[in-house]
């Protein structure tokens, strides 16, 4: 490889960000990336290729996998568990806050309040039902 | 009148309203809608129908606890991709420290048959045949962001985001993909246009 040549290499390699920013629409965030593929023919070429073959590519997204019948029950089961320990756990920061309530009844009504509050506010009670189909 | 497409997606943002409001009932509906779609990405993700159905599970409960932090203003079906994304990445990096990554490259898809879709603009089927076979053959990574950004057009911060990379990277590994992909399959217009003959 003469020495222009190789350098030419470097450069293109240098170039890849941008060359990927082109094929995709987008303008190059490195101005100087930007100036050697609108100087280079070999990165021109390139865009131009990466270009057909992304809308190729962008056809592959109306193609749907079929999952597994069973995955849509699975699914439901997983989040309702998901959904039972939330539910749980919010149930115990509850008691926990009830506790520290209590506790904070001596030293003022105004934190009580305060609690009283965040008590409400985690309330919740899961309802989430996992029929599936 | 709205296209089907449209009145489905439509409906998947209603729901994901009403889902994020606290609706259970709108999350179980919005789960039977959009799985179909979550478990095409795992599967082109990862490779594989086993790995897919864990990535979607995973994704689905994480979607369910973060649910708050969906903001209206951006598409559900995005904020699913970028979740879908991140979990895929957690799930084969966790495998390859388990030494077991090398079976991903070699499994069969399970089942490719693509389902009816209205936007589906049929392609030759052959050249779509190449085009999974070599997405398949990528290295997990170099795949990751062909497909996010080629297949699924996420934004490339959204996807250097979901697997902890930086922008640059996310487009230097984006054009080394597409480049293994041309070579895999060679230029998509001149095969188009050899088969024509
Ligand atoms: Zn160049």
């Amino acid at each position: 490889m003469t020495r222009m040549k190789a350098r030419r290499a470097v450069q293109c390699e240098s170039a890849v960000a941008a060359v990927a920013s082109l094929a995709t629409g987008e303008e190059p965030s490195n101005r100087r990336q930007a100036q050697h593929v609108s100087e280079c023919l070999r990165c021109q070429a390139a865009v131009a290729r990466d270009r057909r073959l992304r809308r190729s590519l962008r056809q592959l997204r109306g193609a749907m996998i079929r999952p597994n019948p069973e995955l849509l029950s699975e699914l439901l089961l997983a989040i309702s568990e998901a959904a039972a320990d939330e539910a749980s756990r919010s149930r115990s920061r509850t008691k926990r806050l009830v506790y520290m309530a209590a506790a904070g009844t001596a030293a003022g009504g105004a934190a009580a309040g305060g609690i009283a509050v965040a008590i409400a506010m985690h309330r919740h009670r899961s309802t989430f039902t996992a029929a599936a189909g | 009148m709205p296209s089907s497409a449209t009145v489905v997606r439509m409906d998947v943002e209603a729901l994901a309203k009403k889902a994020k409001a606290g609706d259970e009932d709108a999350f179980t509906a919005l789960v039977k809608v959009t799985h179909a779609d979550t478990y095409t990405l795992a599967h082109r993700l990862t490779g594989n129908a086993d790995d897919a159905s864990d990535v979607v599970q995973e994704a689905y409960i994480r979607a369910y606890r973060n649910l708050k932090s969906f903001r209206g203003d951006a598409k559900f079906s995005t904020w699913m991709y970028r979740i879908t994304a991140n979990c895929a990445s957690t799930h084969l990096s966790k495998r390859r420290m388990n030494h077991h990554d090398e079976l991903t490259e070699f499994m069969a898809p399970s089942d490719n048959t693509p389902v009816h879709d209205p936007d589906f603009v049929v392609m030759n089927g052959s050249l779509r045949t190449a085009l999974v076979d070599a997405l398949q053959a990528l290295p997990q990574q170099m795949r990751a962001v062909v497909v996010l950004r080629d297949v699924y057009d996420l934004p490339h911060d959204n996807i250097a985001e979901e697997l902890g990379i930086s922008v640059t990277a996310a487009k230097v590994r984006l054009h080394r993909a597409r480049k293994r992909l041309r070579d895999l399959v060679g230029d998509p217009h001149e095969s188009e246009a050899r088969r024509a003959v």
